[in-house]
């Protein structure tokens, strides 16, 4: 047999579809070694064939007496700890692999009889449940949780007399630092750790009460004829299953990583979440929003007719009232104002397709480039930075380049808790390979925590702190010299540009130590593959695109560009940001960004399209509420977006949507911008649609249809296509596909997109030429520029926003990993809300002590545009005088866009977020703690190796199984 | 010059027009599947057979509790032990050995009936007919059948 080198006996033979029994390997952990049903004999020797490298001219055996019976025996003792029962189990859905390799194994009596243990289920939990009687000790859950997730939460307690799996350091669950993410429950091999949405759900005898459940299987055993009889009714109520529960492919809508999973559901009902190996970004990895984070969709709160405002109230109406009343609207508004006076916001949360086609009814049917999305208020500046240096918009490599890396610089990042299976890799090749980390922010975030370094400069000065760190490496011509003559311009103006950020002056404005920014450049240049990630931090502020701009001129400088393990990672927010800047929903891009004021560009879209494009430049957000307040803009078609809530000074936006004549929304929930709208449009969210979104690496993935929509909502594009029809367009798309494939004809970036190419787990990573080849790591074969080089691109620092003196304290905001966004869709999943009901405000000990508030204290926060009333939490996450705000909420009381200004990023305008000050009024010393005690945050984490297979080995009733004598009793 | 409103007027839906709705059209594509069960159902009530199964249905969780009760008891799963035993038995015997056998035990049954109930045999006569071929073949597989049934007596022993 051939075999690759490195690979364990047991890869090998997976690698060959040769079967060979094993439970607690699993592709994604490796070995554990803990169940020992994988024996085989090598060279007359028992070995564990997870374990074992194979190697050239190795004798194995498998069917050999001595390794027969070894595994036997192994099977015999996971049979011990675990109960057949599998016709009334919920997961006898032929993927129990404790169930499958009994069969496989063709074991027909257990040896030893099952034995329970002496544990109480734990059903604290509101996701999933721990039953130790079930439970075979394989310890997947441990090593998915300590080195995988790297929560560090589970581990095996081997010096119980009866060992089980604990939390921490033995709490219930739900009072540990269990962070939901269901990486456990998804490689427990049985049914020991279970989706509670699973239980009494999935099978058909499975609903029955537990006291008759109980008796069956009492009289199931009793009468136990061998295994053989149970499997083949179990076999047959599992294929019975299989009618009734529907297994889909879909894609997470929680942030720009692009988990994709299998939605398994039984009519409307969700009964679990199940990631593949063969998903491209996460295999098998998920967070507490994807893999529990969908109740919301069958709320009762959802739209699910027409609304249209008549006065004061609205009323519901058929769609035709709806769009008709819609379309003759629109027309009134241009025909009276011009094509300018009416505006488009797609939305990020929506496919490809749909995004395509706002930017198409925006520009084709009502001929006006006024047309933006969310992308205004995440990432432009970094897609800006990346265009002038690199030339493309989008993160320069993929995940696995960032868990390749040895050093990864995280700044103004939260990963840990706003991409989270994207910082399970990176916690993980730390954990595991020595990946080193440099966290680069004002708050001690997940990441931080255990970072080789942790940097805190001052609010705003992150241009300097990488400006004075280049200058560094130059003044020790520490640059990549040969990387930067052979494919890099600008280099001479550009050091030119660094002269000012000595050592003294960098440390005098960041607040960051001479010795520390040394200690910074010399990383950078001791490691061989540098990625730098970064989001919000760096973006939301006067300067965002100037910063993003000096981390690619970083990258190039060092030569960290377009080799593996290297590049540019600005970490994209929302699921389709990335998708919905592709396809055009931006004033000056076409799909593809291809620009509006190019004439062959236009030509061609022209020629496609059958009409004549505008070209007056485009308002984008920003401009579209300010041109409101001037009376310029007088309608507006609104795709999803929570604008009221979440657009930077939400009161300046919320009197903006007061002065339309007509405004549009179409969203799943009645949301707070909804209710200034005239007409309320009822969509279908993710689950319920066919179509395609785009991740943080440019990768396009499908997703099918999970449920039907619910009442009357309908898919966005479909709305679309019937409002534009109604304005004279004519459009006949049947599917999703069809739109997808007009747009991949049209966009050079995407030339070999087709839907045939994206078929189930199948993704490409933009650009992908017409033969279907895509990209996943940029620019390996020069930069789009003419002359095929990268530059380096001289910046400026721009002061953060000034404030009057009385605004004392700097406040920051981010997210929380439970929640997504202002909360509309998880304050609806009940045990997301259980966990974190509402957002606090994190203040340091420092400010605390001075201003003499503690956890659970009320204050008044007030900024020069409004007001919030919270409640404290102090904590060393931060520190000084500044704070931070979790987003998540969509209470007035409590929002951050209540405070912030409209201030913006000079060049793309994105609202700079994180640039505010306030003051503080202390309201109630005293009161509740803001963070219940299900918080993970208040957990005690037990970090581990692993599942310490040794110590099991060292137990005094351990015997090994090629060592149990021959037919020893066993009654 | 729209303010913020949360004030909806919704339509009273008709939930049960949807559900007529939906039942005729039910009905109008399966006309044959249709009156077929509805023959089928006036049967089961003409037999009583429908009371009963409802009855059985209505009070499930109950029925299940006596019958679980009942079917726990001792005898009961000693029964259905057995019961399952003798299955297995007989599908652990291979068909053609089975109807081999059985074949064998019906020419044996043929030759015992001619023999009288008063019929005796000496020492000598058994002695003789041992010679006889025939008698000896289904000696020598009584004989190899004990020694099977021994020596699975044995494994199930140490097991």
């Amino acid at each position: 047999m051939e075999a690759q080198v490195g690979r364990s006996i047991l890869e090998t033979f997976l690698d060959r579809n040769v079967e060979l029994p094993h439970i607690c390997y699993h592709p994604a952990l490796g070995p554990i070694q803990t169940c020992d049903t994988c024996m085989v004999e090598v060279n007359g020797e028992l070995v564990r064939a997870c374990a074992t490298p194979i190697q050239e001219g190795m004798q194995i055996r498998t069917k050999s007496v001595q390794a027969r019976y070894a595994r036997k025996e192994a099977m015999d003792r996971i049979l011990k700890n675990h109960d057949l029962y599998c016709t009334v189990c919920d997961n006898n859905n032929g993927n129990c692999t404790i169930h499958n390799t009994t069969m496989e194994m063709d074991i027909n009596h257990q040896s030893y009889p099952f034995q329970t243990k002496p544990y109480d289920e734990d059903v604290s939990n509101p996701f999933y449940r721990y039953e130790p009687d079930q439970c075979i000790l394989c310890g997947r859950c441990v090593e998915a949780c300590q080195n995988l997730q790297v929560s560090e939460v589970l581990s095996i307690a081997w010096d119980r007399e009866v060992p089980r799996v604990i939390w921490d350091d033995d709490v219930p669950i739900n009072e540990s630092s269990c962070v939901s993410c269901g990486h456990c429950v998804t490689v427990c091999p049985c049914n020991a750790l279970m989706e509670k949405s699973m239980i009494g759900e999935a099978g058909f005898l499975t609903g029955i009460p537990p006291e008759p459940l109980e008796k069956m299987i009492d009289l199931t055993k009793a009468i136990e004829p061998g295994y053989r009889a149970i499997f083949s009714v179990s076999e047959m109520e599992s294929a019975m299953r299989a009618s009734r529960i529907k297994r889909t492919k879909t894609v997470c809508t929680y942030c720009g990583v692009g988990c994709s999973f299998d939605v398994w559901t039984k009519g409307r009902d969700i009964l679990k979440v199940e990631p593949q190996m063969e998903a491209p970004t996460n295999q098998i990895s998920t967070c507490i929003k994807g893999k529990f984070g969908w109740d919301w969709v069958n709320s009762e709160d959802r739209l699910t007719k027409p609304l249209i405002r008549r006065g004061d109230t609205f009323y519901e109406a058929s769609w035709d009232e709806a769009l008709d009343l819609v379309a003759s609207k629109l027309t009134e508004v241009r025909k009276a104002h011009g094509d300018d006076a009416i505006a488009f916001i797609s939305s990020s949360k929506c496919t490809n397709e749909e995004n395509y086609l706002v930017q198409k009814l925006a520009r084709a049917v009502m001929h006006t480039n006024n047309v933006d999305n969310c992308s205004r208020y995440c990432q432009s500046p970094a897609t800006e930075g990346l265009r002038r240096t690199v030339g493309l918009g989008g993160d320069t490599g993929s995940v696995s380049d960032l868990a390749m890396a040895d050093l990864v610089i995280v700044i103004g990042a939260n990963p840990a808790e706003s991409h989270p299976v994207l910082a399970t890799r990176l916690k993980r090749a730390k954990k595991k390979h020595g990946q080193k980390h440099i966290v680069i922010d004002l708050r001690r975030n997940g990441l931080a925590e255990k970072a080789d370094m942790f940097v805190s400069p001052k609010p705003g000065t992150d241009l300097v702190l990488l400006s004075g760190v280049m200058k560094y490496i130059v003044d020790e011509g520490w640059e990549a010299k040969a990387f930067l003559d052979e494919k890099v311009d600008g280099y001479a103006d550009f050091v030119k540009s660094l002269e000012k950020y000595t050592l003294d002056y960098t440390a005098r404005i960041t607040g960051v130590p001479e010795a520390v920014i040394i200690q910074l450049a010399s990383m950078i240049h001791e490691a061989k593959m540098v990625c730098i990630c970064w989001a919000m931090g760096v973006t939301q502020h006067l300067g965002g695109s100037e910063t993003s701009t000096a981390i690619c001129d970083l990258l190039l400088l060092t030569g960290n560009m377009a080799r593996p393990g290297t590049g540019a990672y600005p970490l994209r927010g929302h699921n389709n940001v990335q998708g919905a800047g592709d396809m055009g929903c931006n004033p000056v891009y076409l799909p593809g960004y291809e620009r509006i004021d190019d004439d062959a560009v236009r030509a061609k879209y022209e020629k496609a399209w059958g009409v004549t494009l505008p070209t007056v430049k485009g308002l984008d957000n920003h401009e579209m509420v300010d041109a409101i307040h001037e009376g310029k803009l007088r309608a507006m078609f609104l795709q999803g977006e929570e604008m009221a809530l979440v657009d930077s000074n939400a009161h300046f936006v919320r009197e903006a949507f007061d002065k339309l004549d007509f405004f549009v929304v179409m969203d799943v929930f009645f949301s707070k911008t909804a209710q200034y709208a005239d007409v309320i449009l009822p969509a279908a969210p993710s689950l319920e649609k066919e179509g395609t979104f785009t991740n943080t690496e440019r990768r396009i993935q499908r997703l099918y249809q999970v449920l039907e929509p619910l009442g009357d909502a309908k898919p966005d594009w479909m709305i679309l296509q019937d409002l534009a029809n109604r304005l004279g367009a004519n459009w006949s798309y049947e599917s999703p596909r069809e739109i997808l494939e007009e747009m991949a004809s049209l966009a050079e970036l995407m030339k070999g997109v087709t839907y045939d190419r994206l078929e189930g787990y199948s993704s490409l990573q933009w650009p992908v030429a017409e033969d279907g080849t895509d990209s996943p790591l940029l620019y390996t074969n020069g930069f789009p520029f003419p002359n095929g080089r990268a530059r380096l691109v001289a910046t400026e620092w721009m002061e953060p926003t000034e404030f009057p003196e009385e605004y004392d304290l700097h406040l920051n905001n981010g997210r929380m990993l439970e929640h997504f966004h202002e909360g509309n869709l998880t304050y609806r999943v009940e045990g997301i809300k259980e966990k974190i009901p509402t957002t606090y405000l994190e203040v340091s000990p420092e400010l605390a002590k001075a201003r003499g508030i503690e956890t659970g204290s009320t204050v008044r926060l007030v900024s020069p545009f409004g007001q919030l009333r919270l409640r404290t939490v102090v904590t060393d996450r931060v520190h000084g005088n500044e704070m931070y705000l979790p987003m998540n909420t969509s209470d007035d009381e409590q929002a951050i866009n209540i405070l912030t200004s409209s201030k913006a990023d000079a060049t793309t305008h994105t609202p700079a977020y994180k640039e505010l000050r306030v003051r503080m009024e202390v309201l109630e010393k005293r009161g509740e703690n803001p963070m219940t005690r299900f918080n993970f945050r208040l957990g005690n984490p037990n970090p581990q190796p692993g599942v310490r297979v040794e110590e099991k080995w060292q137990r005094s009733d351990y015997v090994p199984v090629g060592e149990v004598g021959q037919r020893p009793n066993r009654g | 010059m729209a303010k913020a409103t949360t004030s909806i007027v919704r339509v009273p839906e008709d939930i049960s027009a949807q559900a007529k709705q939906q039942i005729e059209q039910a009905l109008v594509e399966n006309v044959d599947g249709v009156v077929d069960a509805l023959a089928l159902l006036q049967a089961l009530e003409e037999r009583g057979a429908l009371p009963l199964v409802r009855a059985l249905l209505e009070q499930g969780d109950e029925v299940l509790k006596v019958l679980l009760a009942l079917m726990g008891r001792d005898e009961v799963t000693g029964g259905l032990k057995n019961v399952i035993g003798v299955a297995q038995f007989f599908t652990s015997i291979p068909p053609e050995a089975m109807s081999r056998l059985f074949e064998a035990a019906s020419g044996g049954i043929a030759e015992a009936s001619n023999v009288s109930n008063d019929a005796k045999i000496g020492i000598y006569d058994a002695l003789k007919a041992l010679r006889d071929p025939d008698i000896s073949r289904a000696l020598s597989v009584a004989l190899a059948f004990l020694k099977g049934m021994g020596k699975a007596l044995g494994e199930t022993a140490s097991e």
